[in-house]
């Protein structure tokens, strides 16, 4: 046997001894209320880009608040509301009717008349042109006004 | 599948700050940090647990810096390694063992500090892990029990450390030769005087 494959034994038998001491000594480690310490114990968090996150997080959150009432505001201005009100009034009328003496066929032609005058109640490609146009514009003045803050 | 969970725990830290998801990172890697540190503070509970605790606080404050070039659990580490230095340097601990020591002193220190242990019949079996790892030098047993207890491969022991793969290999290799000496004059494995 040369001197290299004697090393190469030791080397095995090394290994082997140390994994079983090793193997012999694990200890398992529970957590033992380490993890609720550990939570209590936990600083605001510092770093710049959370902060960035943060503060893009409130700016997303008032450009969605703000873009809701101006397409809301866009929509009633457009007289899109004022049919849908009245179609919600009658299908209500009518359910509660339907309910009320179970005339299911009239719940049935609810239904059916809700189907066939849906096209009509959507809002017309002006009307979606103008609602697209108002939502860019509010989007390009947010990206814009994000960007200042950040910089 | 523990590397899918603990990505999607760790997006819902960035992004939401979410204290709940973190806790659950800690849940599932504090037994592996608090072992490391422990193994390297000699078994000092208390003090292995206090840079346990802020290693996790280092975590949480950089968790939006971790790149995944590495998995979690060995950045954890290394962040663990990191509060370990600081701290001796901090209390300025004498470590138990120098590089380039002369081995022949450090364990006959060992084995004066272990020397009930040894006198016992069964000193083999009840020697103490701390002990053992106590004959080698800091970095030869920092080397170690990252391989041996945590089963970290010798390229994340160097991106732990920072030092280079082959500086991991000689430390790794000197290291598990002078332990594996160590037990067996110390009647572990068959081979006591």
């Amino acid at each position: 046997m040369n001197n290299m494959e004697k090393n190469k034994q030791y080397r095995d038998s090394d290994e082997a001894l140390i994994a079983s001491f090793f193997a012999e000594h694990r200890e398992p480690i529970a957590d033992n209320g380490f993890t609720e310490r550990v939570l209590s114990a936990l600083p605001e968090r510092e770093d710049a880009s959370w902060a960035e996150t943060m503060r893009l997080r409130r700016w997303s959150m008032w450009l969605n608040v703000l873009g809701t009432i101006a397409g809301i505001g866009l929509l009633i201005y457009l007289g899109v509301f004022t049919e849908w009100v009245q179609f919600l009034q009658d299908l209500s009328n009518r359910l509660i009717s339907g309910v009320l003496y179970f005339d299911y066929s009239s719940l049935l032609v609810q239904f059916m008349l809700f189907l066939h005058r849906l096209p009509e109640m959507l809002p017309s490609p002006t009307q979606l042109l103008a609602i697209a146009l108002t939502s860019m514009i509010l989007t390009a003045v947010g990206i814009k006004r994000v960007v200042t803050e950040l910089q | 599948m523990q590397g899918l969970s603990d990505i999607a725990l760790i997006a819902q830290v960035v992004a939401l700050g979410s204290e709940r998801a973190f806790g659950q990172l800690v849940e599932a890697h504090q037994e592996a940090v608090r072992r490391f540190l422990r193994r390297l503070t000699a078994g000092d509970e208390m003090r292995a647990d206090d840079l346990s605790q802020e290693t996790f606080i280092r975590a949480w404050q950089g968790l939006s810096s971790f790149r995944q070039l590495s998995g979690f659990e060995t950045w954890l580490l290394r962040i663990a390694y990191r509060v370990f230095l600081d701290d001796e340097r901090a209390l300025n601990h004498s470590p138990l063992a120098h590089d380039g020591a002369d081995l022949s002193t450090l364990d006959s220190g060992a084995a004066a500090a272990s020397s009930p242990t040894r006198e016992s019949s069964t000193a083999g079996l009840s020697m103490d892990l701390d002990q053992a790892l106590s004959t080698l030098s800091e970095t030869e047993r920092t080397c170690v029990v990252l391989q041996c207890v945590e089963g970290q491969s010798i390229k994340e022991i160097a991106q732990i450390m920072g030092i280079p793969e082959n500086t991991v290999k000689s430390h790794l290799l000197r290291g598990k030769k002078n332990l594996a000496n160590y037990l067996r004059r110390n009647g572990y494995g068959g081979g006591g005087e």
